[in-house]
């Protein structure tokens, strides 16, 4: 039997070192990377003893008396093949983090990264729903402390609390969907329940269906959730390549591609498709349109996601999977540059890091992969990726696809046009250190040649794929993108159709979905002021009744006044009453 | 084994020196009340594990009178309450009671005993006296320590509302009494199911009265964010984390436990008070301004739940009422010392008076955020299981207590926006040169937050396992 959690307990302890050790004794960074690096060896180990199948590991979590609350943990390719990306991912942009977070304060970064890599580590192996709720919902708290990491910004801690309560409404729809689950299964093991589905109703099968996929659409910043995540990108870059690129927000996906028996036979897969669409769309013209580098790998990450989305929509789990390792790789390596950038030229503003003459620097060709990879192009990565994903569409999945692709590589190649402008020679600034450029150059290598790997994983991970005349109009569709790219925004600027194109992403924009977010907060906040007056109207009233009890007590008091003339007639007048009254009646 | 009587007896010594004391200084008050709490906190721990004995003392045999102590099905986790949660609320003590410390000891020592006595009587008339000491020990500390301002009212609006929950739960008794010949409660618990079912149902009412008035649960709630805001530190801490779970601890031994074809019978129409009052309740919460008033609504929020828990009648929802007000006591204890110790650096409690303290008072951050996490029942904290396993019992009985979850997102919203007002964002010029928090102030925030990682990643501790 595996032990999976051995590959947790490395992040564990470095989140319990770096949290104990004086920052200024120890370098924080050296232990979280020991840390991730153990993880990594670990779930290497794990892939190369795992035998085919699957295997689960229970363990007694506690008891409510007979009742017996167990966790397991799922060996299998999927969930070894997630740790093997998250750990390594986490590796690469922890040892980033050395020559990224320099200035910053070591300590409570690398406590939040390990606890983030760890409650990812421990969602990927999760077998049972609560304890991938859990560790969903760690994840999600690292992730809200994260992007609030330059907490004295007002525009950070703004974006870690958006962050927070958008996912909090996926959260709550899983907790409500474990409830519904555990109450008809009265176990929460996914293996049981997915086993088993056909002991729920239709009904409930559908509601709890649309609760996990409300629960991945607001992890993963799908339609209508997705706001949160460009301005997630106020925490660190590293943050970014790490958690809202590479692993957290495909969390969403992963749950999905786990429960995908379960959406298949509640028939979700149109709805999840429709969703991811329309995600698609918005996320590739808003990364037209913002000149932010960081927004514009944000709005990237929305439009890959849908694809991972489109993929499950269309009963295509491993070739989601097979999307979300791809991507994990090609974007954070993009992240990684982007902060690269940072360091030396303190902007992410696409249009002054395009006159820095970038073109001949050591960053030129890591980037190039990755934006080659990001469009789909062969050998990288990301083409492999693409053909496991367009086989499964229909016919109209396919002429959309078609169509995203040209988008995608319309950006991403304006991406790259704009920032690496030919010109000046490089600006001397540009050092590179072991700690920046290794992980940079590994993802860059494993961008161009880890495309292979799909020949071998297919089968492991259930995903298949086709080369046809499909391929070879979406690689058309693509090199359109990249000529139109060129045009538009290469070395001669072509100023109106960048204004029409602009005016329109404005457009859309302006159709501003914040303005919705904006208004609905709004009317929480009056719902409570007015709850609130309510409430206050309730107090005032409790109040005045004592108040008048108080001088109804007051009136009532002169009657004993200890005058005992007045005690006597009164009595003498009660009596006569009572004997009047005895008289009349009797 | 230990004599439940100990436990009652050390605070008594205690009681008797810090009386001494009164009259001729001999030893620090401070030092008497710690030793007292771990001589007596040790004896709990020890007791525990060896189990506990109980005492029987029969006063007055005509009606039924004695003084008798014993564990019951339910008593544990509340007794560990009221035994923690005095003893963590003592560095507040320290730091905020300034006029007239010995005798706030006194009265502090008095709510100790009696939150014991409450918790560990199996007569139901002792019960009723403890019951009643800690209702007027409170009134004093509201009406004598409290905020200038507010005091007279937040102290009668107390009494009364409070006294008369006590008098409801009197007539219950004595109904019981009448019915039943006894004022023991195991003889009325087996002699309970025998009742004539008009009488069974006019008790349920005064135990739910008193249960309502208590927890608190809507309408009768407005007393609680009155006393809470005009309290000591120390008394809040005791008045979320202890008094407020006596109206729970009412509600399932003389309501649920009791009555339960009652509760049966009911049970819709409760449920819908519950799950109205958590998101009512959260919404009004989420219109304050002061720290201490947030925090006293969202306590009504998780008691809401609790008695959620209660009334559905199923094993699962009891156990995890009970576990959602133990972990809910701690948390709120920590939060309210974290409110005291913001009034005390800053001078307001007002969140939006507040600004980017995290940069000065790095550890007091952590700790409002550790707790804000933990109140929102993140896993591996307390609240999650409490959270979750009542839920489960609840969700079998009637589907639509999942909507409480709105509330639920509501604290969200507050708690996460209170949290950015005052510790993040811009630093406000006029705290800048505020200092992060005492080495005992540390202590007391961390013993609490090892309270809430324990029960939170090892619940299992607490769960008796009730059968109905």
């Amino acid at each position: 039997m595996l032990q999976l959690i051995l590959i947790l307990i490395p992040m564990l302890a470095s989140l319990v070192l770096v949290a104990l050790i004086d920052d200024k004794t120890i370098r924080s960074g050296y232990i979280a990377v020991a840390g991730a690096l153990a993880s990594l060896i670990f779930s290497l180990y794990y892939f190369s003893v795992l035998g085919g199948g699957t295997a689960v590991a229970v363990y007694s979590w506690f008891y409510i008396g007979s009742f017996n609350f167990q966790v397991s943990t799922l060996s299998s390719y999927v969930s070894v093949f997630a740790t093997i990306i998250v750990s390594f991912i986490s590796l690469m942009v922890i040892i980033f983090s050395l020559f990224y977070m320099k200035k910053e304060p070591q300590k409570r970064y690398y406590a939040e990264m390990s606890l983030f890599v760890f409650s990812m580590l421990g969602l990927v192996i999760s077998d049972s729903l609560l304890l991938l709720y859990v560790f969903w919902e760690l994840v999600g708290i690292s992730s809200f402390l994260l992007i609030g990491f330059y907490y004295e910004r007002e525009k950070a801690a703004a974006a870690a609390n958006k962050a927070l309560i958008m996912t909090r409404i996926g959260d709550m729809a899983l907790f409500a969907a474990i409830v519904i689950l555990f109450v008809n299964y009265g176990t929460l093991s996914l293996t049981f329940i997915l086993s088993n589905l056909q002991l729920l109703s239709s009904g409930m099968l559908l509601l709890v269906a649309s609760l996990v996929t409300i629960a991945a659409i607001s992890k993963s910043a799908q339609f209508p959730f997705y706001p949160w995540l460009p301005d997630a990108m106020e925490g660190p870059t590293t943050v970014s390549a790490l958690l809202h690129s590479a692993t957290m927000v495909a969390a969403g996906a992963y749950i999905l591609i786990l429960l995908s028996p379960l959406l298949s036979s509640a028939g979700m897969g149109t709805v999840i498709s429709v969703i991811a669409i329309i995600t698609a769309f918005i996320g590739a013209f808003l990364a037209l349109h913002v000149v932010d580098m960081k927004r514009i790998l944000a709005y990237s990450t929305i439009e890959s996601l849908s694809f991972m989305f489109l993929a499950i929509g269309s009963l295509n789990a491993g070739g989601a999977l097979y999307y979300l390792i791809t991507h994990a790789i090609f974007k954070s390596l993009l992240f990684l540059i982007t902060g690269a950038l940072m360091v030396f030229f303190g902007t992410q503003d696409i249009r002054k890091l395009g006159t820095k003459g970038l073109q001949n620097s050591w960053l030129f060709l890591p980037f190039l992969a990755g934006i080659l990879s990001l469009a789909g192009f062969p050998p990288f990565m990301g083409f492999f990726a693409h053909l496991t994903l367009s086989h499964a569409f229909g016919v109209y999945g396919q002429a959309l696809f078609v169509v995203l692709s040209f988008l995608t590589s319309l950006f991403a190649f304006r991406l790259l046009f704009t920032v690496f402008r030919s010109g000046a020679l490089p600006s001397k600034k540009m050092y590179y250190t072991l700690s920046s450029a290794l992980p940079i150059f590994l993802l860059a290598a494993i961008t161009l040649f880890g495309g292979i790997s799909l020949f071998y994983m297919y089968g492991l991970i259930n995903a298949s794929y086709s080369l046809d005349v499909s391929t070879l109009i979406d690689l058309i569709a693509s090199f359109v993108g990249v000529l139109s790219a060129f045009w538009l925004f290469g070395s001669v600027n072509r100023n109106y159709w960048v204004s029409r194109l602009s005016s329109f992403a404005d457009s859309l924009s302006s159709f501003s979905y914040n303005v919705i977010l904006q208004l609905i907060g709004a009317s929480v906040v009056y719902l409570g002021r007015s709850f609130a007056d309510f409430d206050d109207a309730l107090t005032s009233f409790y109040e005045s009744v004592a108040k008048y009890s108080l001088i109804l007590s007051f009136k009532s008091r002169r009657i004993e006044d200890g005058d005992v003339q007045t005690y006597i007639s009164v009595m003498l007048i009660g009596l006569i009453i009572v004997l009047a009254v005895a008289v009349v009646f009797l | 084994m230990i004599s439940l009587l100990y436990l009652l007896i050390v605070p008594l010594l205690g009681l008797i020196a810090l009386l001494v004391n009164r009259r001729e200084k001999r030893i620090s008050d401070m030092f008497l009340l710690l030793l007292v709490f771990i001589v007596d906190s040790a004896l709990f721990f020890v007791g525990i594990i060896v189990g506990f004995s109980t005492f029987n003392l029969m006063l007055v045999p005509s009606i039924d009178f004695a003084f008798s102590l014993g564990i019951t099905g339910i008593s544990l986790p509340f007794l560990l309450l009221a035994v923690a949660l005095p003893a963590l609320g003592l560095v507040s003590l320290y730091d905020e009671i300034k006029d007239d410390r010995n005798l706030f000891s006194i009265v502090y020592l008095i709510s100790y005993l009696s939150l014991i006595g409450v918790f560990v009587s199996t007569n139901l008339l002792s019960f009723f006296i403890f019951w009643e000491f800690i209702l007027v020990a409170f009134f004093f500390v509201i009406a004598f320590w409290g905020e200038e301002e507010r005091r007279r009212i937040a102290s009668m609006k107390f009494l009364i509302f409070t006294q008369f929950g006590s008098l409801t739960l009197l007539a219950a008794f004595i109904l019981l009494f009448i019915y039943t010949g006894s004022f023991n409660l195991i003889t009325i618990q087996s002699a309970s199911s025998s009742l004539p079912a008009f009488i069974a149902q006019v008790c349920f009412f005064l135990v739910l009265v008193t249960a309502l008035i208590k927890m608190p649960i809507f309408p009768f709630h407005s007393w609680l964010p009155d006393a809470h805001v005009t309290a000591p530190t120390a008394g809040s801490i005791l008045l979320a984390g202890v008094l407020l779970k006596m109206g729970g601890y009412a509600l399932i031994q003389f309501g649920v436990l009791l009555f339960p074809s009652v509760v049966r019978s009911f049970q819709v129409p409760l449920l819908i008070l519950g799950i109205f009052t958590t998101i009512y309740i959260t919404l009004v919460a989420s219109a304050q301004k002061d720290l201490k008033k947030i925090i006293a609504y969202s306590s009504i929020f998780y008691m809401s739940l609790a008695f959620i828990g209660a009334v559905s009648l199923s094993n699962l929802g009891l156990d995890g009422a009970i576990f959602l007000m133990v972990s809910h006591g701690f948390i709120a204890g920590m939060l309210f010392a974290l409110a005291g110790i913001l009034k005390e650096k800053t001078g307001t409690r007002l969140i939006n008076e507040l600004g980017g303290l995290a940069k000065n008072l790095p550890m007091f951050a952590f700790f409002i955020m550790f707790s804000v996490i933990a109140t929102l029942g993140v896993p591996g904290l307390s609240n999650f299981i409490g959270e979750l396993v009542v839920f489960f019992g609840s969700y079998q009985v009637y589907p639509f207590v999942l909507l409480a979850l709105i509330g639920a997102l509501v604290a969200t919203f507050y708690y996460t926006n209170a949290a950015k007002l005052m510790l993040f964002s811009a630093q406000n010029k006029k705290f800048s040169g505020v200092t992060d928090i005492s080495t005992l102030e540390m202590l007391q925030l961390g013993l609490f937050s090892v309270f809430i990682l324990v029960l939170g990643i090892l619940p299992g501790i607490l769960f008796g396992g009730i059968t109905l």
